[in-house]
């Protein structure tokens, strides 16, 4: 008999989760990358393909071209995708600030024509502060429409205590904080704890020993959402620290769906 | 209806023994990491002492035959250096005790403990492992994938397949990011494999067994620094065959010590 719980013991036979627990990956992207890697089979029914052998429902993604090179074709990229999948994807509308004139219309075409469910920000990529000045009109958007803003590449969690105290109908989703090295406490973390509109994503590329129980144990699973970065990265990679995790499946029900299900109003 | 056979996995890549830099989380000791695989259903494990990643080859490697001794599921690594410093004594004593003790695979750590991978450094070193088909394991010292861009050399690891035919060649924790060096190389050798601890690509199991074949691809997980969560999800939810899953799981390495040479 095994000793670990119901959903570890569908893992650990390769058996796809959708019955038993519904997964929605909140971070997750399409297309390829020219930055420094290949990424195979990356395109949206292949992504499909992959998400049903795990058992993911939905996937909430973002364009690689958006991200790092051209956000409006990246955003048609995911609205296509979505009206040929709409079940499977919710997409993330990306705005980059270092196109100031461009951000209230096509903030407009991304909720109003698109669809999309939330924003995604990218510091490292797009080299533009999270508080800067034409950042302004997307954080007011997201205010007004009580919208979720996952956000990548942060370097100043100062600014993101004060942003989630100024802005507190929207909820800043932090990428990339289930992995955790345990040599001191991350800012991430802290914060997560502290605000109530502050949430991590579980993807994070270094698999420490015992990181993700960590990272749960210090936020609450009610502030944790499964994330993979596929295609970026591998998503049942990703899905394996939640799966096998040593906390309750209650805990791990919230993690994988039902957290996202309520942040980004399914 | 047919009986399906189970995938038993033999992890390549674990370590026991204290560091300098602890996570509390790990286990150090044979009795931690068998508790550790039991939970994760991993029956055997290929294993090197971390006294020798850190303060060379000796003690670590005599103390690991100590310190597994009598535990099942346990199968010894050894961790060598070039033997031009005469710290591993003469290569082919080393060979003789190997053999005494039954030791079947090596690792080595060319960036931590700073060696080059050319010929003229490690080439009778590797010469010596070819003529007994023994596993040569190469730790990078891969933490974050894009670790890769810094520390291996792809031109070196091209020059020892192309010379030493016969020499299995193990890359651990390679990451998401290699593929555009990798391929070349797995398309040219069969005797080039790697694990798939921290293999993250996307569908990059599935990439590589349909373009250069599943014997390629060895279980590994980097116990106890890091989780066998990810590499045992990322295999069992592979979209490869049943039979290529019992292969990456552990067959591929069983082979491959099945094939060294002990006389």
């Amino acid at each position: 008999m095994r000793s670990v719980n119901l959903i570890a013991e569908l893992a650990i036979d390769g058996i796809p989760l959708k019955d038993f627990v519904e997964v929605i990956d909140c971070h997750a992207h399409m297309g390829p990358s020219g930055v420094d890697q290949h990424l195979p089979r990356n395109a949206p029914e292949d992504m499909i393909g992959t998400m049903d052998r795990v058992g993911v429902s939905k996937a909430c993604v973002s364009h690689c071209i958006a991200v790092f090179s051209d956000f409006r074709l990246g955003n048609q990229l995911v609205h296509k995708a979505i009206e040929n999948h709409p079940d499977r994807f919710i997409g993330y509308a990306v705005l980059n600030p270092n196109y100031p004139e461009e951000i209230v219309d096509e903030l407009a075409i991304c909720f109003e024509k698109y669809g999309m469910k939330a924003i995604k920000w990218h510091g490292n990529v797009q080299q533009y502060p999270l508080d800067g000045d034409n950042y302004k009109p997307v954080l007011e958007y997201a205010e007004s429409n009580n919208l979720t803003i996952l956000c990548d590449g942060l370097g100043r969690f100062k600014t993101l205590r004060e942003l989630s105290s100024q802005y507190r109908n929207t909820n800043f989703l932090i990428a990339h904080q289930g992995s955790w090295d345990m040599k001191g406490l991350p800012e991430a973390l802290a914060v997560a704890a502290e605000a109530p509109n502050v949430y991590l994503d579980s993807s994070g590329s270094i698999e420490w020993f015992g990181g993700f129980e960590k990272v749960v144990s210090k936020v609450g699973a009610e502030k944790v959402l499964f994330g993979s970065d596929f295609p970026w990265g591998n998503l049942a990679f990703m899905i394996g620290r939640v799966l096998f995790s040593e906390i309750r499946d209650e805990e791990k029900r919230s993690i994988l769906g039902l957290n996202a299900r309520a942040l980004f109003r399914i | 209806m047919p009986t399906i056979t189970p995938i038993d996995l033999f992890d390549c890549n674990a370590t026991i023994g204290r560091r300098a830099v602890r996570n509390p989380e790990s286990p150090y000791t044979i009795e931690g990491l068998a508790h550790i695989m039991d939970h994760h259903k991993i029956k055997h494990a290929l294993v090197s002492h971390a006294i020798c990643e850190s303060s060379g080859p000796f003690p670590g490697n005599e103390l690991l035959l100590s310190e597994i001794e009598g535990f099942e599921g346990f199968v010894p690594c050894w961790v060598l250096l070039p033997e031009h410093t005469g710290e591993l004594g003469d290569l082919k004593a080393l060979m003789k005790r190997m053999v005494e003790a039954n030791v079947r695979a090596v690792k080595i750590y060319p960036v931590k403990h700073y060696f080059n991978l050319s010929e003229w450094c490690v080439g009778s070193l590797v010469s010596e492992l070819e003529r007994r088909r023994v596993p040569l394991l190469m730790d990078f010292d891969i933490v974050h994938y894009s670790d890769a861009q810094r520390r291996i050399g792809w031109d070196q690891i091209y020059e020892l397949c192309k010379n030493h035919r016969d020499l299995p060649i193990i890359l651990l924790r390679v990451g998401m990011n290699v593929n555009r060096n990798l391929f070349p190389l797995l398309g040219r050798f069969e005797n080039l494999f790697m694990d798939i601890s921290y293999y993250q690509a996307n569908d990059g199991i599935e990439t590589i067994c349909e373009a250069f074949g599943a014997h390629h691809l060895l279980f590994g997980t980097g116990l106890p620094i890091f989780s066998p969560a990810a590499p045992i999800s990322m295999l069992m939810y592979s979209g490869i065959s049943h039979e290529e899953k019992r292969m990456i799981g552990g067959l591929n390495l069983r082979n491959l010590l099945d094939l060294v040479s002990m006389e």
